[in-house]
């Protein structure tokens, strides 16, 4: 009978109370980070519309390619896919992480958040097969690396859009 | 009871880590690694919990609260001096069957594209046996804590030297790939040293939007180590009883063969997860198999996860020799031949199921944190996935709580 009320004890102690903390500090600390990002969702939610509307995908007007379709976006930009549909090489370039366009860009376009990317492409990079995109800072750099290399493939707020790139997808 | 140089590593990782981020990158030479920092803790205290066999410890009887169970740090280097070319080295630190932290070289190999879908690769290359076998040790890449011990513990090898070549081609809307590979392995686990100097594998994934879909075709010729070969030359000395014994046991030079299937639905907000496993040495020791199904789904930043697993096969006895047959003098021996091969009987099939609760919270963009409560329960007079206890005592099951740090960079 002791016996049964050590180990329930044992248990307790060894079991419930380290639990019980963590899921306290997990209270006190989730509220905290889940406000941050909710703010920054706020922020963002606020011209949610109008940026969403805006970010569309662009190669160099030397390129072949003149339009894309929303499962191409998605392959290149998910590393499945390393060619055009004329069989051309596509090399994908991001937007830098943290950046709004890039944030919309993954959840609109490709249909993920931004962690469930970065989970992607950390199981193709520790596994060999391949490399996240390179990124670039912003739309200028994005709208002269794409327009600079016919290979490559991007995306930016359509009012940075201009002669030397074509909208493939948008 | 922390080691100085994972720590050391551990924390030289976050440091490098930040530093890399802020460089730009260049294109050509990546500087990448993730690591995990865990502690986990099991309510049987007279047997140590080992979901994965290539550790000689766990939670329980020689750990109060493992640190090392699930920790690991691994940095990779890659470099694509052309288009066609990559190259990728990585090494990983984590504790090894014999307790040390020697690093090792998980993957080292070259891959050349002789066309947009055909490429080829030789070095230490990745096994795809299963879903997620090949970014098993990734962490951060995982919904749960750690993969599902029922069906990942039966093929823990995560490499192989050798060539690899892989077909991947669009049909509408899908990718298919198909990778071929030959080489070779060594692992230390509780059976001794096993030498696979051949193993040749298919590997076939689909995916299409949220759905992947996973097979794969393993083959391996092992040649067991020490522990195997006294227990089969005792036997041998019984003369043909004996012989006949260890020729229906021995799987040395046999082919074993293991097929795995998988399907993952992961449509953004939610995924749902099912794998099953099945594989034989070619021997009395039968086959063994393993599956699990798991669900979660994504509130913000925290993604709760189900899983329930079931491992099954082998058998509850052993058909060794029979003791009346021999003088009484020899009975001890006898005896003490049949409970080797019955302990090799129970460590070659762990007839277990866990039901897992579990939640991962991605604290910040490379850094998540997970929580994971296994309830363990052994089947049909099995040790399951439990390990140094004493003698004849058989672990009923276990609560095991865990929680681990993961990060990439």
């Amino acid at each position: 009978m002791t016996g049964k009320i050590d180990q329930a004890v044992g248990l307790l102690l060894r079991l419930v109370l380290p639990i019980a903390l963590l899921v306290m500090v997990l209270v006190a600390v989730l509220p905290a980070f889940a406000q941050s990002a909710f703010a920054a969702d706020g922020r963002t939610g606020n011209d949610n519309a109008s940026l969403n509307d805006d970010i569309v995908v662009i190669v160099s007007s030397l390129n072949s390619v003149k339009t894309l379709t929303r499962d191409h976006v998605e392959d290149i930009f998910l590393g499945r896919m390393q060619q055009f549909p004329n069989e051309q090489r596509a090399v994908p370039i991001d937007q830098a992480e943290g950046l709004a366009v890039r944030e919309h860009f993954n959840m609109e376009m490709l249909g993920r958040t931004s962690a469930q990317v970065r989970a992607h492409w950390s199981r193709i990079l520790f596994t060999g097969r391949g490399r996240p995109p390179r990124s670039v800072a912003s739309n200028e750099d994005m709208l002269h690396a794409v327009a600079a290399d016919t290979h490559a493939i991007g995306y930016i707020e359509r009012r940075f859009v201009d002669d030397s790139v074509v909208v493939v997808f948008e | 009871m922390y080691n100085r140089p994972a720590v050391v590593l551990f924390l030289s990782c976050l440091t490098l880590s930040a530093a890399v981020h802020a460089q730009p990158n260049n294109g050509r030479w990546s500087f990448n690694g993730y690591g995990t920092l865990g502690a986990a803790h099991s309510s049987e205290r007279r047997a140590d919990y080992i979901p994965n066999p290539v550790n000689s410890e766990g939670p329980g009887r020689s750990y109060r609260w493992d640190p090392l169970l699930d920790s690991r740090a691994a940095l990779q280097v890659s470099v694509e001096p052309n288009e066609k070319l990559y190259g990728v080295v990585q090494v990983v630190v984590e504790k090894r069957f014999d307790g040390k932290f020697k690093p090792k070289v998980e993957w080292a190999n070259l891959q050349y594209s002789l066309s947009p879908s055909f490429s080829v690769r030789a070095g230490r290359i990745a096994l795809g046996t299963y879903l997620v076998s090949d970014h098993r040790k990734v962490g951060y890449s995982l919904p749960w804590l750690r993969p599902p011990a029922e069906l990942y513990q039966l093929v823990a090898i995560t490499n192989s030297d050798g060539v690899g070549f892989t077909y991947q081609h669009d049909f509408d809307n899908s990718t298919y790939s198909l990778t071929t590979h030959y080489g070779s392995n060594k692992a230390e686990e509780f059976v001794g040293l096993l030498e696979a100097s051949n193993i040749w594998g298919v590997v076939n994934q689909i995916e299409r939007g949220p759905l992947t879909l996973h097979a794969s075709y393993t083959a391996t010729k092992v040649k067991y180590g020490p522990i195997f070969q006294n227990l089969w030359s005792g036997y041998r000395a019984f003369g043909p009883a004996g012989a006949s014994v260890a020729q229906r046991y021995d799987a040395t030079g046999k082919w074993s063969p293991f097929i795995a299937a998988g399907i993952r639905y992961d449509p953004g907000n939610w995924f749902a997860m099912a794998e099953w496993g099945k594989g034989d040495v070619g021997s009395d020791f039968d086959n063994r198999s393993g599956w699990y199904v798991s669900a979660g789904y994504r509130v913000g930043t925290v993604s709760p996860y189900l899983t329930f697993a079931r491992a099954d096969g082998g058998h509850r006895s052993v058909n060794g020799l029979n003791a009346a047959a021999f003088p009484a003098a020899l009975a001890p021996a006898v005896a003490s031949l049949n409970f080797g091969l019955l302990e090799m009987q129970q460590g070659y099939a762990a007839r277990q199921q866990t039901t897992s609760l579990g939640a991962r919270w991605d604290v910040i963009p490379s850094v998540v944190a997970k929580l994971q409560i296994d309830h363990i329960k052994t089947r049909k007079e099995s040790i399951g996935t439990f390990n140094n206890m004493a003698r004849g005592y058989r672990p009923r099951g276990a609560d095991v709580v865990s929680l681990t740090v993961d990060f990439v960079f």
